[in-house]
């Protein structure tokens, strides 16, 4: 039986459905089962990301509500014959489904998949409410600013309340150079403030806005920072012990000294 | 779906407004407001009495009350409840035990209080841990937090001058003891514990010393 993460942050725009497409084709690149379920009615977004828009038949919608089966839903990925999208309605509002339709509906996928991953909406209503009713655990996904990380404080409140304990932190769109010059909160400053577990930290990089845009997930780009992060953060969720990237843009200097074997 | 927050019953003697005090407090108050716009003014001139409120502070205890009488209800604490025979309510937990206890009634919370979580305690409480920027205490007694406090906390929530707030830091946090209040924006260097405690008719913040 499979796992039901749901990646949530509260605040918008910090990269939950960047960050849920790209765990799930690095999942199934890994060879995993995996379902992504973008929770997201009416402002879908993931299907987009994923290129898979005009593939939509059958939405989330209309397996709650027992029009068709979840197996007609399921897209299947054009890159993985073992990565599965449910999108979501788009002519629908959140209120089109309920928390108890998720929970019976997680319980259902679970069976056929290793990971359930399901991209959260915005907010801290129904619609969150419904995203993180199915699920076993949860990650969060903030940036380094303090709206961001503020709210991701009164998710993981949320969370603990729904008896989702101890969920991880994904720190996106990370500027290193910014926090050596003191203009950006570092991981420490955001860990000592939320007090959980960090799964990863993903480098700000616009090979995520460039592929995003083309459909494509900068996970399976091997020659690209953020692609790293997301395939590190990947194995550590399958159970492995990835040290943390060093994000430390090396310059000129430092990459001759390791070449010539001095670092 | 969360259980209801609110729930009313009739006696011979008049109305007992039960709540689910382990529920927020602003979907109590929902909940009453809902139960009284679906009445339809079947309620007005009743006499009613709120049970579950022992574990409220007494401004709330107000404001429910306040939301009560706009639909055109009398307060009459006689209301009896349970009617009849008093037996044993299901909330068991929250009577007071027989033998005398040393001390003073206090909520002991073992963990961190995270932005939109909030405690409300008649009496005094005492966080283990920090409380975190939106996260609000409000005690009826003193509160103590044994960690940072960045939030709103609130002592003497009836109005009693003579509590205090005690917190190993403070920084970004409102305090307000009774109705005084003040803000703290700076983060003194880490010393002993600080103390707020309403000197002079306003709040003020100094080093604790035993």
């Amino acid at each position: 039986m499979g796992e039901v993460i749901v990646v949530t942050s509260g605040k918008g725009g910090v990269g939950k459905t960047t960050t849920s497409a790209n765990l799930g084709a690095g999942l199934a690149s890994a060879g995993s089962r995996v379902c992504l379920i973008d929770a997201d009615i009416g402002l879908r977004n993931l299907d987009v990301v994923m290129g898979l828009e005009n593939r939509i038949v059958y939405d989330l919608v209309d397996v709650t509500s027992g029009n068709c089966s979840f197996r007609k839903a399921l897209i299947k990925d054009k890159r993985f014959d073992n990565l599965f999208l449910m999108p979501a309605a788009q002519t629908k509002d959140k209120t089109a489904v309920n928390p108890a339709q998720m929970e019976a509906l997680c319980s259902e996928i679970k069976d056929d998949f290793d990971y359930v991953l399901i991209d959260c909406p915005a907010g801290i209503e129904q619609g969150f409410r419904n995203a993180i009713a199915g699920a076993d655990q949860a990650v969060v996904v903030t940036t380094p600013e303090v709206s961001a990380v503020r709210d991701a404080d009164r998710i993981i409140g949320l969370l603990e309340k729904e008896d989702l304990r101890e969920p991880k932190l994904i720190v996106n769109r990370m500027r290193h150079q910014m926090v050596k010059h003191g203009d950006m909160m570092s991981i420490d400053d955001i860990i000592e403030i939320l007090a959980i577990d960090l799964l990863g930290v993903v480098p700000e990089d616009e090979l995520v806005v460039v592929s995003t845009n083309r459909g494509e997930m900068v996970v399976l780009n091997n020659n690209s920072k953020s692609g790293q992060a997301y395939r590190n953060i990947v194995r550590r969720i399958r159970g492995e012990d990835v040290p943390m990237m060093n994000l430390e843009d090396s310059g000129l200097f430092d990459k001759i000294r390791r070449i010539i074997g001095l670092k | 779906m969360p259980r209801e927050a609110v729930n009313i019953k009739g006696t011979r003697q008049g109305l007992v407004i039960l709540f689910d005090a382990d529920q927020r407090f602003e979907d109590i108050k929902a909940g009453l407001k809902y139960k009284m716009d679906s009445s339809r003014g079947f309620f007005i001139g009743a006499r009613f009495t709120l049970y579950g409120s022992n574990r409220l502070v007494p401004t709330q205890i107000k404001e429910l009350e306040a939301i009560c009488a706009e639909y055109g209800l009398i307060p009459d604490p006689d209301v009896p409840w349970p009617p009849g025979k008093p037996k044993q309510s299901r909330r068991v937990e929250s009577t007071p035990l027989k033998r005398p206890l040393p001390g003073e009634p206090t909520l002991l919370v073992k963990r961190t209080l995270r932005s939109g979580q909030v405690i409300t305690h008649p009496g005094h409480i005492t966080v283990l841990g920090d409380i975190h920027p939106g996260a609000e205490v409000v005690a009826g007694g003193s509160v103590l937090v044994m960690g940072t406090c960045s939030g709103f906390i609130q002592a003497g929530a009836g109005g009693d001058t003579t509590t205090c707030i005690m917190a190993l830091t403070i920084f970004g946090a409102q305090l307000r003891i009774a109705d005084k209040t003040i803000g703290v924006s700076d983060k003194r260097p880490p010393g002993s514990p600080l103390i707020a405690r309403i000197k002079k008719n306003q709040v003020v913040i100094s080093e604790y010393e035993l």
